[in-house]
């Protein structure tokens, strides 16, 4: 978790000394709007924005259980580097940059880091506790998430379109 | 007997069928709006929505196959 809110901390401060906050308040009343239609709807297409890079097995095999924990923690917990099927993850980028300022756009940063983190090691948890889902299940599974994620994105256009309008006026 | 599944729902949930999926949509977009209009646009709110969806996120990649 600390090297995740550490991450996007720093990502944060970079924000946080542009003059962009609110255009990025619209950036993310557009982006979720697009995005929030074509996941809620279940649209193939586009794909969520993203890298396509995974953590390769070789980086993991053969090392002790600190080394994979530590490079699976500062890999995966900050989420930057590696693939995401879900277009939330491009969604809070633009809304780390709609906090504007410092110390504010390092703190919300931090926390989105944090959060992602914490996230993402309750869901490793929860796997490891429980047999592995059948390919099928996982698939439907993943895809309502998808829709789940859309909705998600839904609401937070909404609540972007207005701030943005508040910062307009 | 299987039930008949049909185009565009994704399984037998409610929340599976387009219709429910459209209402469900338009319910989000309007609530997020509410929400930000009550608390006159602060940042606040699109922080705190920041973090619940990092937090979701991180859950939900694991499903991914």
């Amino acid at each position: 978790m600390l090297p995740a809110a550490v991450v996007w901390a720093m990502l944060g401060l970079l924000f946080g000394v542009l003059p962009i906050a609110t255009a990025a308040a619209v950036a993310a009343a557009v982006y979720g709007a697009g995005y929030g239609v074509v996941e809620a709807s279940g649209m193939a297409r586009p794909a969520a924005p993203g890298r396509r890079w995974q953590v390769p097995q070789d980086l993991l095999l053969g090392g002790s259980g600190r080394r994979r924990v530590l490079l699976w923690g500062a890999i995966l917990g900050p989420g930057l580097l590696t693939r995401n099927p879900y277009a939330s993850f491009g969604m809070l980028v633009v809304l780390a940059a709609t906090a504007g300022g410092f110390p504010a756009g390092v703190v919300v940063a931090a926390l989105i880091g944090a959060a992602h983190a914490s996230g993402r090691a309750l869901a490793v948890l929860r796997d490891s506790a429980r047999p592995q889902d059948e390919p099928f299940a996982l698939l439907l599974r993943s895809l309502r998430w998808r829709v789940l994620d859309g909705m998600a994105l839904l609401a937070v256009a909404g609540a972007a379109f207005v701030t943005a309008g508040y910062r307009l006026r | 007997m299987a039930r008949q599944l049909k185009a565009g729902q994704l399984g037998d949930w409610p929340a599976d069928r387009p219709a429910i999926r459209v209402v469900l949509g338009v319910a989000a977009l309007a609530g997020g709006m509410a929400v930000a209009w009550q608390a006159a646009g602060s940042t606040a709110v699109l922080a705190g929505m920041a973090v619940v969806l990092a937090a979701g996120n991180g859950y939900g990649k694991a499903y991914s196959p």
